[in-house]
């Protein structure tokens, strides 16, 4: 929690589960610590997993057949639903429908998780990127939804 | 029958509605590629966003910090669980977030509950983003503020139950993700300035 010098010494004297917990361990402090140093410089990494969700993004809306917008009006089974980070939703119809897909999808060498009710209103593919993806891994990613069938 | 015989039946009717999950085990490290269950998978089911989860100089950070610390604190940060390390992590989130301070709770999801709760109580209002992360929700419900939803992303709606209900309360959180953790989408902060300054704002 970053905030006022006021608002964090608050924030020790009044937020139990701050208080009454052990502290961080040493090994994921020094982790952190690491990350955030690394991030502060890390425009590359950032321009790199942009370069996949815009990647992603329109190989969806342009090359797999079976997926609208969340705002059309045709029915087509999958829905992308609007997003501006890197995770990318794609909606199915029920929590059956989206464990199928799911399960087709990791039959083709790719672990996209099926997001249901009562964690999410509706159920989805969720897919989410990294950094170290690769272009043609996201290509890949694009051929095997292509195949889904429900 | 067993006085817990309810929990079979819960589990009953969560498999029934597609519904049950479990887990699954990951060999190696958060990578694009993956071992599961004997299966090698692309992996698009992870959060490490920039891939720093197994990135060597972290790891290096770590056995370096249990060489000198031990793998655990041994105490609350108030008793004896306060190492230097802690202050410098601190101090650097407060200086990437141009705050004059920062504390590191144990994960986000008690950040998330314990902030809430020192910031409001039965006395106060909560407006909060029907889609707001699980940590967020809950956190609310706990405080035993009054908690309104409002619908996502929806700065009208916001502001109407605002107006309706802010005069009824003593303090007021709005309370909203800044990336939406299950969709991707983000929430409109800019528009939030622009609230009247009598409608307390914290996030």
């Amino acid at each position: 929690m970053a905030g006022s010098a006021a608002l964090i010494d608050y924030l020790r004297n009044r937020a139990s589960s701050w208080i009454y917990t052990t502290g961080l361990s040493p090994a994921d402090t020094a982790a952190a610590l690491a990350a955030v140093q690394i991030i502060e410089k890390g425009q590359a990494l950032r321009s790199q997993l942009w370069q996949g969700i815009n990647q992603l993004k329109t190989a969806v809306l342009t090359e797999i057949p079976q997926v609208s917008e969340a705002s059309s009006d045709c029915d087509r089974p999958l829905r992308l639903l609007p997003s501006d980070a890197a995770i990318l939703c794609l909606q199915l119809p029920n929590p059956g429908a989206v464990l199928q897909a799911s399960q087709q999808l990791q039959q083709q060498g790719m672990f996209v998780p099926a997001i249901r009710p009562p964690t999410v209103p509706t159920s989805r593919l969720r897919i989410s990127l990294m950094a170290s993806h690769q272009p043609e891994q996201i290509a890949a990613l694009v051929r095997a939804l292509c195949q889904i069938q429900i | 029958m067993s006085p817990y015989g309810w929990i079979d039946q819960a589990l009953e009717t969560v498999h029934r509605a597609d519904w049950y999950r479990s887990v699954r085990e990951i060999a190696g490290p958060s990578a694009p590629w993956i071992e599961l269950e004997g299966q090698r998978l692309l992996n698009f089911a992870s959060n490490d966003y920039l891939g720093l989860a197994g990135d060597p100089r972290l790891a290096e950070a770590a056995i370096t910090a249990i060489q000198t610390w031990g793998t655990g604190t041994g105490g609350s940060r108030l008793v004896s669980g306060h190492r230097p390390i802690h202050q410098q992590l601190e101090r650097a989130i407060a200086t990437w977030k141009q705050t004059a301070a920062a504390l590191v709770f144990s994960s986000g999801y008690l950040a998330n509950l314990g902030t809430i709760n020192a910031l409001v109580g039965g006395r106060d209002l909560i407006l909060a983003d029907v889609y707001n992360h699980a940590s967020l929700k809950q956190g609310a419900r706990l405080t035993g503020a009054k908690l309104l939803e409002y619908r996502h992303k929806n700065m009208v709606d916001l502001r109407a139950q605002l107006a309706r209900h802010r005069g009824e309360y003593r303090r007021c959180l709005l309370l909203t993700d800044g990336v939406f953790s299950m969709d991707g989408d983000l929430c409109p902060l800019p528009s939030w300035w622009a609230l009247p300054p009598n409608m307390r704002r914290c996030s």
